[in-house]
């Protein structure tokens, strides 16, 4: 049976892998791409190989960059006392969008799973550990579920022998929510989290 | 809680089939092979969405149909409610409340509550301890939606836990990493744990009363929880704590050695006793299945000190095992106050008095009369 040509095959096949999109998606991107115009499809190639050529691991921070050290490990208006710690580099842009957080990052590039043979190791502590000078306090924001206690109690117990302040992001209700459509589960996190006002 | 009118559409050896069962007893009775399990069956898809007897909802697919509906009108405490689950041969189930579809499983579970005893449930007794955890945990979650949680992490954690117990024999080092997967798991276990001990103090002085009931004051039922930590029903959260802490410890190298996590609720068991003995492996047929018979009694009585409605009950293929004595003391126990749909072969060893105030109903090759 033939159903496409070659080149267009392949295309689709790439397309395929990408996350979220199916082999009914990636048949639609790709007839769109061959619609489009020679310098379209010429930009989107060029700007995937130069987003692969030029992103790299900030030689501080471990967070995605296209110059290293990256802006914000060299902004001198940042806070260099308080580091976040975070799994990935999509948190880091969820924390700079709060435009509240002075401090500066670390990434982790992901989290304790043995599951996954993902240990320590695997993980950037040991620079962390090699940028802690002049450091009082880290926030661990690693995810809540398992894996991400497991690092962070990992972490904890590394840090505060150091003498640092080692803190947990809070977890509960979202700001802004009703109470009601919160679920039961988010709900009881935050009745055990709950404080004197 | 009760089952007012119940539509089938297809489902087993049914084409169509509308039934309209009694506020008490319901013997629906018949030759072998004529539905009546099947129509148990459906009542407890209605309210659970899945069979006992079958993994997949094909099976439950008329021969040659592509398609299937059961369909109910239930009241829970003065208050009507319409169920529905509907199913495509391609396997897509629909649930709907009230006409409205439901696109959770959670919302749409618990608006009827069914206790089944079936001859498989005598694996509670019988069985693998694993057997009575998920009996119990089952039990529990109903009750608490939080419990149910707390199970799901403590086994991620307990997966977590035993990947790193296998790592440690090649990567020694790795052992530093085993604190911080242990505070998780006791923390988890811990919680599991408490909650176990609350519900079985209940469990335990409810199955007693009821078996007092069924075995007519002749047998005394008492119910141990078999803890892998030395911790005791009467401890505190802290207490338990500290018992699993110290009981991981002790247990490190051998845990290393074998790469598994040798403590901890996934270890525990139940021990019944009757006068004493041990049921498992002392009691008579008879004993064990009247032994598992007041667990599901209790499961019943439960059910309504928590919610104030009693579910509906489902006994399956049962009767014809106990004696005359504990038969009459059972249905006795239940007639006034629990919809109750029982499946006999025949009904010359009923006390006719019960057969007066219950329904029967004929199954005959898919129809009833």
């Amino acid at each position: 049976m033939y159903y496409y040509a070659e080149p267009l095959a392949k295309l689709i096949e790439e397309l395929a892998k990408l996350p979220g999109i199916g082999p009914k998606t990636a048949q639609r991107l790709a007839f769109f791409i061959l619609n489009s115009s020679p310098q379209e499809s010429r930009g989107l190639a060029e700007a995937i190989l130069a987003a692969k050529e030029k992103i790299s691991y900030c030689a501080i921070c471990s967070n995605l960059t296209d110059v290293s050290p990256c802006p914000i490990c060299t902004d001198s208006g940042r806070d260099r006392s308080m580091i976040c710690v975070v799994e990935q580099p999509q948190d880091v842009i969820a924390f700079e969008k709060t435009k509240e957080f002075k401090g500066l990052y670390h990434v982790l590039n992901g989290a304790i799973s043995p599951m996954d043979g993902i240990g320590p190791e695997q993980l950037k502590i040991k620079e962390l550990l090699g940028r802690l000078d002049g450091v009082a306090e880290t926030v661990i924001a690693t995810n809540p579920n398992i894996e991400g206690e497991a690092t962070a109690l990992y972490l904890a117990k590394l840090l505060k022998p150091l003498g640092i302040r080692v803190t947990r992001i809070a977890r509960g209700l979202p700001v802004g929510g009703d109470l009601e459509y919160a679920d039961e589960l988010t709900l009881l996190k935050a009745l055990e989290g709950r404080r004197e006002i | 809680m009760r089952l007012n009118t119940l539509n089938l559409l297809n489902f087993r050896n049914y084409t169509t089939l509308t039934f309209k069962p009694g506020e008490g007893l319901n013997f629906l009775f018949g030759f072998n092979a004529q539905g009546k399990t099947n129509l148990v069956e459906s009542i407890y898809f209605l309210a659970t969405a899945r069979s006992y007897r079958s993994n997949r909802d094909q099976d439950l697919l008329r021969w040659e149909s592509q398609y299937f509906k059961v369909h109910g009108l239930i009241t829970n405490r003065s208050r009507q409610t319409e169920l529905e689950i509907d199913y495509q041969e391609n396997g897509k189930k629909t649930v709907k409340l009230s006409g409205v579809k439901q696109s959770r499983l959670p919302d749409y579970l618990g608006s009827l509550s069914v206790v089944l005893f079936s001859p498989e449930e005598l694996a509670i007794v019988k069985g693998s301890p694993r057997e009575r955890r998920r009996f119990l945990d089952m039990q529990i979650s109903q009750l608490s939606k939080s419990y149910a949680f707390l199970l799901i992490q403590y086994y991620k954690i307990l997966s977590q836990r035993n990947m790193l117990l296998k790592s440690c024999r090649e990567k020694p080092q790795n052992k530093g990493q085993l604190e911080v997967w242990d505070s998780q798991l006791i923390a988890n276990g811990s919680k599991i744990l408490a909650k176990r001990f609350e519900i079985i103090k209940k469990l335990a002085f409810l199955a007693r009363s009821s078996h007092r009931k069924i075995a007519a004051g002749k047998e005394n039922l008492e119910i141990k929880y078999l803890c892998s930590l030395q911790a005791k029903p009467d401890m505190a959260l802290e207490e338990i704590e500290n018992s699993f802490r110290v009981k991981l410890e002790e247990l490190r190298q051998e845990e290393i050695g074998r790469g598994l996590t040798l403590a901890g609720p996934h270890r525990d068991d139940l021990v019944f006793y009757l006068n004493g003995s041990d049921v498992k492996s002392f009691g008579s047929q008879g004993q064990q299945r009247s032994t598992a018979l007041s667990l599901k009694l209790a499961e019943l009585e439960l059910h309504y000190a928590v919610s104030g409605d009693y579910p509906v009950l489902l006994l399956d293929d049962v009767l014809s095992e106990l004696d005359s004595l504990r038969r009459h003391y059972l249905l006795a126990s239940v007639q006034d106050k629990v919809q109750t749909f029982i499946t006999a072969t025949n009904l010359e060893h009923i006390d006719q008095r019960i057969i007066a105030d219950a329904k029967v109903f004929m199954v005959d090759a898919g129809k009833l009369k």
